[in-house]
């Protein structure tokens, strides 16, 4: 469907834009695609502002004056402008490209407590213009937020206790530049990204927090002229302030009452003498039981790789967590927060006395990296071992078990291998000799040294001891044996992604034991929606250097840990398992999923947590281990799924039952059939909220050798109800020259703009007849690039930042399209998006692409030769 | 304790080393750029060898909205974008730690910035992290009328990038 400019135009340069037909305002033939046509579909929860430039320009066109409704979930890009004005004049462009005033967009968004709209402030070729948020409804008031140059995204969070309903968000311009913006609301992982600000909190009516400047001694006494009465003194010059009575009056009830404090708050800010104030921020404690395995942890929700190790199994068997086992780190040190004696706070109670090879001393600190921000390669390693399970941040697979810091890698991941000889020797209490090693198991997420006699002895010594030694296998994608992973006494392990396949980069060949995760940001294997990396403890640089937090990661460094986390489960339970039984579990297919046939990519398999506690149990006891351990329900993939509960273990299990269940799914009561149970857990699409992600979870308690047991299903669930409905404005499609002229440029040779009907973009160029003038929906046989997107600000460049992009044949990985004489391109396909998925570790493959700034439209007068009306565009 | 290890070039390590500024030399008087190193990463997140030039906060917070990058965002941030631009320098995915880049000078031919970069990787049989890397450096640029990015030292040639409409 074509998009035909038939009204009047502001701007001159776009007046010659015509639609796909030649200008007729008509559909064009279906049995005519022409040389070139297809169609672009919109990314999900794509949405734009209904007053963007694309409408603006129009002659006698006013800014919207009615709110725009939004769904419960959305990507909405918009504009705003505090005046009206021309952009800058590009290189080559005759006429400029105006910008007109919009200095308010306001929309209704359904919501709920908790939930989170979020600005993004993207300026203009103006310059930058501040962007207030907002957000009232239903007694709510929250403060406004406003961007800076500096802090571009704000957001604004729904407290708890307020009703879910629908409020009204609006977001406003300061000063007279235009902006771009992009308002974004989406439940779960989305927002877990981009959560940038902190939250807004309900407040005491009539309260503030005032900070005053202690330089100026009349500050007190000139708020107390009738604008605010001293309550309390908090220390130092800060006070809790109360709004004088004359300000309160005509507050008929609480919302009037929170928002006059809002407007209290926004005045006392202005005034002389007050350096900062706040609202009083209500908090309140919310009552849970206890955290007691890694499930029950905040990030667990992106912890698929203790799913796919049946970790939740592994844990019913391993309560106490690997509670008394030692597991030595040999790696880069441990991230200690500046000035503190202790190690990153969800590690530090697990960590015991190690040493510093490195700097030789008694305090293996990771200092991060002198000279840039390093990965906290060790802090990552023992947070995926033994992170604490504290209702913060991760739990580690044995998170009950004890971490022995070993420093062996410098700043920036690098060793030596007369350091990691000595290390093991320290550890294994082989130098200086002691009765017994430090550590129960050895992990050794490092590699490519070659084969040393020396520190195979160093190793055997240990082994010899009971200490059971786990080393990545490398990331060479190659069969190459990597030291000291490779060794016949370490388990040497590969890396997989969430779906189970070996990742792109890591290492394979006979010398291969066994599979664990270790993440492929080029993949999404459990299809989550998220780049399967893994999730542990790290460090970030802040302003007053390095902050504790939390990244993932790929790599078999990370998945070795899973290894060796298992081992200590299973040494807690058995304390004298040594390597040679490990082997031979691992050759009788009871650690891992062994199909019964090595491979040399993953070994004897993928590790299995709870299989593997299972077959080293001295006591017969037998749990229920669910497969798929993570259901995922959608209507636009499974709205139901089957889970089996496999026995593992010889014991009777009885009185298996479903007691929790959220009320938008039904679980079916468990069947048994054979030593096994299975359930079929189905999606009650009239239960949720279309374009919402569910997360709940399925309890199934069951009783065997005499003990009441429980198991726990995660179940996500999400109604997508918006494709029809999806709209990014008005698209430009161009083919652009494949070779950039001698400064760089690259050359449009024909564009169209076509609507979104139906959800989706169709667009086609017809062929040229070789009649002057040529208009811009003509295209002669060559080799392009296909690209679209959109110009919501109106100065005649489309795909910058906060607007629609696409690229055929995807944006960031364009591909040359050729179009021969006679011949017709009719299926082409791409997609376009608000996000930019050219500069992202998720997106191995795409390039950076320095310099880019957007496509530069056609614009009418520009020629470079009689009769071709084509300007330059910018790559 | 590591330097011994590092193949190509001894690292200095040093503070210093962010306050170096690089005046490019051979260019019109009083436009000279100056070129300095504002911070490294072993993992800015950029998967590809190249280069970005940076200009304004919205291309800026683009590049340090990267998922799974660990950066030093702060002082990044603090640079006033009306004075100077940013480019960026990165090595793309490596497969293990150990891999860092840096600026070794500048200079200024005619519309030409040329950038050498130093570049530092693991030796064979080096003992490294097994983790996927993404190692970049970020470097603040001052001065007008260059029109060209030259970047040397990455790849066996140079990588050039038009810069600007």
């Amino acid at each position: 469907m074509t998009y035909f400019l038939a009204r009047r135009l502001l701007i001159p340069g776009m007046v010659i834009l015509s639609g796909c037909g030649g200008g007729s305002g008509t559909e064009s033939p279906a049995f005519d695609p022409g040389p070139l046509s297809g169609v672009i579909s919109i990314e999900a929860g794509s949405r734009i502002d209904q007053d963007t430039m694309d409408q603006l320009r129009f002659a006698d066109a006013r800014p919207a004056s009615a709110p725009q409704v939004l769904p419960a979930s959305f990507v909405l890009a918009g504009y705003l402008s505090g005046a009206s004005g021309s952009y800058p004049t590009l290189e080559g462009q005759v006429e400029p490209f105006i910008y007109a005033t919009d200095s308010a967009d306001v929309y209704t968004v359904p919501m709920a407590p908790g939930e989170t709209v979020i600005l993004r402030n993207f300026g203009s070729r103006q310059g930058n213009a501040q962007l207030e948020l907002a957000l009232r409804g239903h007694g709510v008031a929250l403060l406004p937020e406003t961007t800076t140059q500096g802090s571009p995204s704000v957001s604004l969070t729904l407290a708890e206790g307020a009703p879910e309903a629908v409020y009204t968000v609006e977001v406003t311009v300061i000063g007279s530049n235009p902006a771009r913006y992009v308002l974004m609301k989406a439940a779960g992982a989305q927002l877990d990204s981009l959560s940038l600000d902190w939250p807004a909190h309900e407040f005491v009516p009539g309260e503030a927090i005032v900070r005053l400047d202690v330089g100026d001694t009349g500050a007190m006494s000139a708020l107390a002229v009738g604008m605010a009465n001293a309550q309390r003194h908090l220390g130092g010059s800060d006070w809790v302030m109360r709004m004088p009575s004359q300000v309160m009056s005509g507050a008929s009830n609480a919302a009037s009452h929170s928002a006059q404090t809002l407007d209290w708050i926004s005045e006392l800010r202005q005034a002389p003498g007050v350096t900062s104030a706040v609202p009083n921020y209500l908090f309140s404690s919310t009552q849970q039981s206890a955290p007691t395995t890694p499930a029950d942890e905040d990030l667990y929700r992106l912890q698929w790789h203790y799913d796919l190790i049946n970790g939740p199994g592994a844990w019913q068997l391993a309560p106490g967590g690997g509670s008394g086992i030692r597991v030595a780190v040999l790696d880069s040190g441990l991230f200690s927060p500046p000035d503190v004696s202790s190690w990153h706070p969800d590690l530090d109670a697990n960590v015991i006395a190690g040493r510093d090879f490195v700097d030789n001393d008694t305090y293996p600190e990771d200092p991060g990296n002198s000279f840039g921000a390093s990965v906290f390669h060790g802090t990552h390693v023992a947070g995926t071992i033994a992170a604490v399970v504290n209702g913060v941040g991760i739990g580690g697979v044995a998170f009950g078990s004890e971490i022995v810091p070993v420093r062996v890698l410098g700043e920036g991941g690098s060793g030596s291998s007369d350091d990691l000889i000595d290390a093991i020797r320290w550890v294994t209490g082989q130098a200086p000799l002691e009765a017994g090693p430090r550590a129960d198991v050895v992990n050794l997420s490092l590699g490519g040294l070659p084969r040393i006699q020396s520190l195979e002895d160093a190793i055997a010594f240990g082994v010899n001891r009971g200490v059971i030694f786990v080393g990545a296998a490398g990331n060479s994608a190659t069969s190459a044996p990597s030291y000291p992973a490779a060794y016949p006494n370490v388990l040497s392990v590969s890396a997989v992604d969430a779906g189970g396949r070996l990742a792109s980069y890591s290492n394979f060949g006979n010398w291969i034991d066994l599979a664990a995760p270790g993440g492929d940001a080029s993949r999404d294997g459990n299809n989550d929606g998220r780049a399967d990396v893994v999730w542990s403890t790290s460090a970030v640089a802040g302003t007053s250097g390095f902050e504790a937090n939390y990244t993932g990661l790929q790599g078999t460094s990370m998945a070795a840990p899973h290894v060796s986390a298992v081992m200590a489960l299973i040494k807690e339970q058995s304390k004298d398992l040594t390597y040679q039984n490990v082997q031979a579990l691992l050759a009788d297919g009871q650690l891992t999923d062994y199909s019964g046939n090595r491979n040399d990519q993953l070994g004897y398999g993928i590790l299995d947590a709870a299989q593997a506690l299972q077959a080293n149990f001295d006591l017969n006891v037998s749990i229920l281990s669910p497969s798929p351990s993570l259901v995922s329900l959608s209507n636009e993939g499974k709205t139901s799924e089957t889970v089996v509960l496999s026995r593992i273990g010889e014991g009777e299990v009885s009185n298996v039952v479903v007691t929790e269940t959220p009320g938008w799914i039904s679980v079916s009561s468990p069947v048994p059939g054979g030593a096994d149970y299975s359930l079929t857990i189905s999606l009650n699409e009239s239960m949720i909220e279309p374009d919402t992600a569910y997360r709940g979870e399925v309890v199934v308690t069951y009783d065997s050798d005499q003990t009441g047991r429980m198991v726990k299903i995660p179940v996500i669930a999400q109604i997508l109800s918006d494709e029809q409905a999806r709209n990014a404005g008005v698209h430009f499609v161009i083919l652009v020259d494949t070779t950039p002229d001698e400064k760089g440029f690259y050359w449009a040779e024909a564009q169209v703009a076509v609507e979104a009907v139906n959800g989706r973009y169709e667009f086609r160029f017809d062929a040229d007849d070789g009649e002057e003038p040529r208009r811009l929906n003509e295209v002669r046989p060559g080799s392009y690039y296909l690209v679209a997107g959109t110009d919501i600000d109106g100065d005649g460049i489309i795909c910058q930042s906060g607007e629609a992009c696409a690229e055929y044949p995807i944006a960031g990985l364009r591909e040359v399209i050729t179009i021969e004489e006679g011949q017709s391109l009719s299926d082409i396909r791409m997609t376009t998006s608000f996000t930019r998925p050219t500069i992202s570790t998720f997106t191995p493959d795409v390039l950076p692409r320095p310099g880019f700034r957007g496509y530069r439209l056609i614009t009418q007068g520009r020629a470079s030769a009689p009769g071709d009306h084509r300007t330059r565009t910018t790559q | 304790m590591i330097d011994r290890f590092i193949h190509g070039f001894a690292i200095s390590v040093s503070a210093v080393l962010l306050l170096t500024a690089c005046s490019a030399t051979g260019g019109a008087a009083g436009d000279q750029p100056q070129v300095r190193q504002v911070t490294q990463s072993a993992h800015c997140g950029l998967t590809g060898p190249g280069v970005v030039h940076a200009r304004t906060s919205a291309e800026l917070e683009a590049l340090l909205d990267v998922g799974g990058q660990n950066i030093s965002t702060g002082v990044i941030r603090q640079i006033n974008l009306d004075q100077e631009s940013l480019v960026i320098v990165t090595l793309g995915q490596k497969p293990t730690a150990g891999y860092s880049v840096k600026l070794d000078s500048a200079t200024r031919e005619n519309k030409a910035l040329r950038l050498a970069m130093n570049v530092t990787e693991p030796a064979p049989g080096m003992m490294v992290a097994q983790v996927i890397t993404t190692p970049c450096v970020v470097l603040a640029v001052t001065g007008e009328g260059w029109r060209r990015l030259e970047i040397s030292g990455l790849t066996e040639q140079p990588i050039l990038k038009a810069v600007g409409n």
